[in-house]
Order: C-alpha cells, then sequence, then structure tokens
C-alpha cells in the first residue's frame, strides 16, 4: 500500500519553501556560522533576506532542471514555522545519494535530527529508491553521528583534516548505509 | 567551539541588507569628511538606486566579503566593515588523474605526476589536505597513489554498480606534514 507519509515526522513537516516568510526566518539563523556554512559555498557569513531570495530560486531551478537534488524546508508542525532544511543530492547512475542536514532553530536542535533522519532515508530508499546513502558530517556537527549510527549508518571514511573552521582543521566523518542494511533495520523495529 | 563568532562585546557583524542599508550610506555619504576618510577615490554623491544596485551585485559574491556593523544596546547599524583582495586559501582539493594511452600506463609516468601536484597543491597553493576516490577495480591506481604518499582514509562501502554487481570506491588522502615529510621529491 502507498500509505506512508512521506513528508511527516511526530513534530515536523518537509515541505516547499516559503518565498514570503522563510528569507526573514533563515537571515537571523545564519547569523550562526554554523548555519550560514550550510548555505554558502566559499565564504561563511551571515546571509540577507533577499540574498536568501536568490539562494532558494537556484536551489529550484536546480531541482526542477538538474533532477539530481531535491530540497524541504523543514517546518515546525504546530505552527509551520520555518526551523531549517534537507536536501539530497543524487548520482543515478550508481544509485547513491548524499543527506544534508541543516537545522537553524536552536530550540530544535537533536529533536529536529532524530525525527528527520529516518524519514529522509524512508524517502531516499522507498521513492528515490536509492541503494546507498552517505552523510558527509563535519567533526564538529559531532552529536549527529550518533543519530546517524542509530538509524544503521556505519562510519565508512575519515577524511582526515579537510574543514577549516573556528581556528582549527576537523575530520569530515563519511558515514554510509545500504539498502538492504536499512530494510533489515525496519524489520527488527516492525 | 566558539558559539558567536561575529559578536563583539559592543558591537555585532550583520549581512549587508540592500534595501535597508542603501538608505544608510547614502545619509553617510552627504558628509564629505566620512568620504575623504574612508576612500581616496574622489568624494562624491550616489543615490539610493545606485547605491543598493551596487550592493545588490555583491550579493553571494565570491570575491568580498562584507558586514555592516551593529550597536548591540540599541541595535542600530552604524557602520560596514569588509574583507576583499583575497589570496586564496583553501583547506582541502580533490586530485583527478588519467593517462590517455595504455601504452603509457604501468610506467610511472601517474605517479610521478601525482607528486609533481601535491608539490604544486601544498608548496604554492598552500593546501592542508588532498584527496582523491579510486575504484575497487583500480589496483594500479591504488598502487600508485600509495606511492605519492596517499594513505587509505576509509572505503564508500558498494558505491559503484556497473557490469551488474556493485564495487567499493576507495577513499584516499594526504596532509601537508605528511608530505613534508618522506615526499618532497628531486626535481
Amino acid at each position: 500500500m502507498i500509505n506512508d507519509q512521506l513528508f511527516e515526522s511526530q513534530d515536523f513537516l518537509l515541505s516547499a519553501i516559503d518565498f514570503e516568510k522563510d528569507p526573514e526566518v533563515d537571515s537571523a539563523y545564519s547569523l550562526n556560522l554554523r548555519y550560514a556554512k550550510y548555505w554558502c559555498n566559499s565564504f561563511i557569513k551571515p546571509l540577507s533576506k533577499n540574498e536568501f531570495k536568490k539562494k532558494y530560486e537556484k536551489i529550484e531551478k536546480k531541482v526542477d532542471e538538474g533532477r539530481n537534488v531535491v530540497h524541504f524546508a523543514i517546518r515546525s508542525k504546530a505552527d509551520q514555522h520555518l526551523i531549517g532544511y534537507l536536501r539530497i543530492w543524487m548520482l543515478w547512475s550508481q544509485g547513491v545519494g548524499w543527506l544534508v542536514l541543516a537545522i537553524g532553530d536552536p530550540e530544535h536542535y537533536g529533536k529536529a535530527e532524530k525525527q528527520i533522519i529516518p524519514l529522509a532515508l524512508n524517502y531516499a530508499f522507498k521513492e528515490l529508491n536509492l541503494y546507498r546513502v552517505e552523510y558527509d558530517l563535519p567533526e564538529y556537527e559531532g552529536e549527529l553521528g550518533n543519530i546517524l549510527t542509530t538509524n544503521g549508518f556505519s562510519l565508512d571514511a575519515v577524511n582526515r583534516e579537510v574543514i577549516y573552521f573556528d581556528n582549527r582543521y576537523w575530520n569530515e566523518l563519511l558515514y554510509g548505509i545500504l539498502k538492504h542494511e536499512w530494510e533489515a533495520m525496519q524489520e527488527v523495529k516492525a | 567551539m566558539t558559539e558567536d563568532i561575529l559578536a563583539g562585546e559592543k558591537v555585532r557583524l550583520i549581512a549587508v541588507d540592500a534595501e535597508r542599508d542603501s538608505k544608510l550610506f547614502a545619509g553617510w555619504r552627504n558628509n564629505s569628511e566620512y568620504l575623504r576618510l574612508m576612500d581616496a577615490d574622489v568624494a562624491l554623491h550616489f543615490s539610493i538606486e545606485k547605491m543598493k544596485k551596487w550592493m545588490e551585485e555583491n550579493e553571494l559574491s565570491d570575491e568580498v566579503a562584507f558586514f555592516m556593523i551593529k550597536r548591540k544596546e540599541d541595535d542600530q547599524i552604524i557602520g560596514e566593515i569588509g574583507l576583499s583582495g583575497f589570496q586564496g586559501k583553501h583547506s582541502n582539493a580533490f586530485v583527478g588523474i588519467s593517462i590517455g594511452d595504455p601504452e603509457n600506463w604501468g610506467k610511472g609516468f601517474g605517479t610521478e605526476a601525482m607528486k609533481v601536484i601535491l608539490r604544486y597543491g601544498f608548496s604554492i597553493l598552500n593546501l592542508h589536505h588532498i584527496s582523491l576516490t579510486v575504484f575497487e577495480y583500480n589496483p594500479r591506481g591504488v598502487r600508485s597513489y600509495e606511492k605519492a604518499g596517499f594513505k587509505l582514509e576509509g572505503v564508500q562501502r558498494q558505491f559503484l554498480h556497473r557490469d551488474g554487481r556493485r564495487w567499493d570506491m576507495y577513499r584516499m588522502g594526504i596532509l601537508r606534514s605528511e608530505w613534508e615529510e618522506p615526499c618532497q621529491t628531486k626535481r
């Protein structure tokens, strides 16, 4: 049966970008450079409302034309308030995808990741039909590593000191999970 | 981790907002003393529209990092600060290599080219780490990269789907400190 709620967890929703309301919220979140880093390709810096609008236009264009990425605004179910984003990049020929999860609202740190990672895997394996899903985690976001392993990811590689942030080099932890590993975990849960 | 890198005791740096800040700039620029302190260029007014357009052109720029300065006690924007004229500093890069004619495979050309580009990456570009990926079915590549000084950093399990089966992809890397020790090759 196709009755899964792909876009809903207990407290959060995966939804479309709201061009009216989201720029102001994202702009405020981006004062925290850990969050800004998820939106900046070169300099990590806070972005203005207008810059966020341009970023949204860019990612929507990529989703539409490239067909190798999906992007969701994550909202609190209670009041639709934006709290961050989930993005999945795909390399279709190999059936591989990469998750990127950026949470801007400090009130939901931890809780959002715990609920969104299972939702992202469900979507990746059941809707995108991927075989392997990866997560490249900067070591300073270490808490998310525990959530990934709880959800069946293995630490596949440690890319040593490839990230520079806050006055030092950090490892990038490359986590991976295969479809049959995820399926086995669903059976245990059921 | 430093939680609030852009905040000091009295001020905080925030993003430039073209709509809001073009008006501020146009106002400040009415004071010729301000202009003559901040710029060697001819002291001159610009319209709000012109300032806004200039600011919008710099949005999401890869070449400048400008901020507005906000006073913390009353949230008033009191000035601007920015970096430009960057002379790049990157921490990591991926290297890719191929030798075209199979005649030239397995003769050490690739290994030597790799050693040369490592020297370039570390001694000229000031990189901290160089990464590469290589497929399970390319043991010749793996040997060559090991000879050039790369270390295995992990395995992206079953990354590839070719010829009806899955294959691993290896992640390899070399740190500047590892290159500096034994790999300083003779020219």
